[in-house]
């Protein structure tokens, strides 16, 4: 039972939200309503984690065996956590601050920027130290870091250790030096517009090849949800077979 | 009276937007294929099937046993997204594989997570790992833990670990988005071999770069079917590759469809044409 329990209500919910996308005027707006219900478990959910959080860190600050840096890292997790909420609970948080700027490529949210205006107006405690002075430079700081590992990483990759290897610094190469109006200078000497073979690579060999894997991607997904609708898939509630 | 009212109310959407009718359509397609097979598989009709080699699965093996000689950890990240994510859920089907084989060689496994929900089922999806093969001994939840639901935070607490846990591999396999690099950057710093599995397509030339192995989107998905030795796990495979052979049909003959129609105008004139082009156009056309 403590099994086919949640099979049965994952296949039920499943079909539901099926016959919601295929028929909404019949089924009403049943996929708001269990999206209404999944918000509210998660929010219970995230006591689960904080509990977690605050057990793992006391263990780790509080066992001899652990190293002097993972107890002081511990630590300051704890204190961070127990002062966040603190200040939160006696000053509130201006409901702007759940305002984001997100940039939307291909359908997907890819780097989440805290909007500047609410900066500017939120003077209390909480967003003024906490949030503007702690929390947003360090979550920029991290980003930061990618400018330096996709320098690292481009370098790797395009060494021309093998065919492959080559193909990608070529069309690298083709693809920065069309994306700058030195790019076509150049080329002009030998009659080659390298912007045209630039944007050929993006708009028609690149665009083939990530739609295939998208379409391979959108039919894997179907499968692994009939899976999961038929009961085939078990493993998120422990298999046990 | 009420039969037509309900007809008329199923038929709307379809009248608005073909499109969902194609897809419906496809998805009958596919669940009955896929009821087919699985039907098959467990009247014992098939035994066996032919499964593709894929390097990523294969190296899994070699990564753990890596670690073991190593006497290093193996870090498993699951992505940073919800368990509602399908991504997460095949990750969760990858991991309990990983979990067995960590528990055979008794390596240790550490696995930050990004939100509480999955903490939980990897907990569970790990703890029945361990039981399958006798080792429930070496079982510790606190091995399994949340860090924050923070995005970068997430991924500056994942780089402190791997600095100074030093793993000998490293898996990221789920749903990534700007973070993966600086997670597979300190993997790859860290000397430690990594496989990474993401269907995030602006994701994967990052992992591709930065990764020793790396399951290109669907091989994600058919991750836990491939490593299964249950023939009812391994049969969705060939649903899948079925699917594909379908869509791959379909776009195929629209492609050549188009291409004489563009070359040769006076086709149009021809009826079978023009009910074709009717066809794509009604029901193949996003409104």
């Amino acid at each position: 039972m403590k099994r086919e329990l949640p099979l049965f209500i994952t296949a039920i919910t499943g079909i539901l939200i099926i016959l919601n996308f295929v028929f909404p005027e019949l089924t009403g707006g049943i996929t708001e309503t269990l999206r209404d219900w999944t918000i509210m478990i998660a929010s219970f959910a995230i006591l689960l984690g904080i509990l977690n959080l605050i057990i793992v860190n006391l263990r780790k600050s509080l066992e001899p065996i652990t190293h002097l840096e993972d107890r002081i890292f511990s630590i300051i997790v704890i204190l961070s956590l127990v002062l966040t909420t603190i200040i939160g609970l006696i000053y509130g948080i201006k409901s702007n601050i759940q305002s984001f700027v997100v940039f939307k490529i291909n359908n997907d949210y890819i780097f989440p920027l805290i909007e500047t205006e609410f900066l500017k107006r939120d003077t209390n405690i909480f967003t003024g130290v906490i949030f503007n002075s702690v929390y947003t430079p360090l979550n920029s700081a991290t980003f930061s870091l990618l400018a330096f590992f996709i320098a690292s990483a481009a370098y790797r990759a395009f060494r021309a250790k093998n065919f492959e290897a080559l193909i990608l610094l070529l069309s690298a190469a083709i693809i920065m030096l069309g994306r700058v109006p030195i790019g076509d200078y150049i080329f002009s000497i030998f009659g080659i517009k390298i912007s045209l073979i630039s944007d050929y690579i993006i708009s028609v060999l690149n665009a083939a090849a990530q739609r295939a894997i998208l379409i391979a991607i959108g039919i894997g997904t179907i499968i692994i949800s009939l899976k999961l609708l038929f009961g085939v898939e078990k493993s998120h509630i422990g298999k046990g077979d | 009276m009420e039969i037509g009212y309900l007809l008329y109310k199923a038929v709307i959407p379809f009248k608005e937007n073909p499109s969902v009718l194609v897809s419906f359509i496809f998805l009958i397609t596919i669940s009955i294929i896929f009821w087919y097979y699985i039907n098959n598989a467990k009247m014992g009709k098939i035994k066996e099937i032919f499964i593709r080699r894929i390097p990523a699965l294969n190296s899994i093996d070699e990564a753990v046993g890596r670690s073991t000689e190593l006497g290093k950890p193996i870090l498993y990240i699951p992505g940073i997204m919800d368990i509602d994510n399908i991504q997460t859920l095949a990750s969760l089907s990858l991991l309990s594989y990983i979990a067995q084989k960590t528990a055979l060689y008794e390596t240790e496994l550490i696995m930050p997570v990004s939100r509480s929900v999955v903490m939980t089922v990897a907990q569970e999806v790990i703890k029945e790992s361990y039981l399958k093969v006798g080792r429930s001994d070496l079982y510790r939840a606190d091995k399994i833990f949340y860090l924050t639901d923070d995005q970068f935070g997430y991924a500056a607490a994942v780089d402190g670990i791997i600095s100074r846990e030093k793993p000998g591999a490293i898996f990221l396999v789920g749903a990534f988005y700007a973070e993966s690099l600086i997670l597979a950057e300190t993997g790859f710093s860290a000397g430690a071999i990594q496989i990474a599995g993401t269907a995030m397509i602006t994701q994967l030339p990052f992992f591709i770069a930065a990764c020793d192995y790396v399951l290109i989107g669907e091989e994600l998905f058919a991750a836990s079917a491939y490593l299964s030795s249950d023939i009812i796990d391994k049969i969705t495979l060939k649903t899948q590759d079925i699917s594909k052979a379908i869509v791959m049909s379909f776009v195929l003959f629209i492609a050549i469809f188009n291409n004489l129609l563009v070359s040769f105008p006076n086709l149009a004139n021809l009826p079978f044409f023009n009910i074709i082009n009717l066809i794509i156009k009604t029901f193949f056309t996003n409104k």
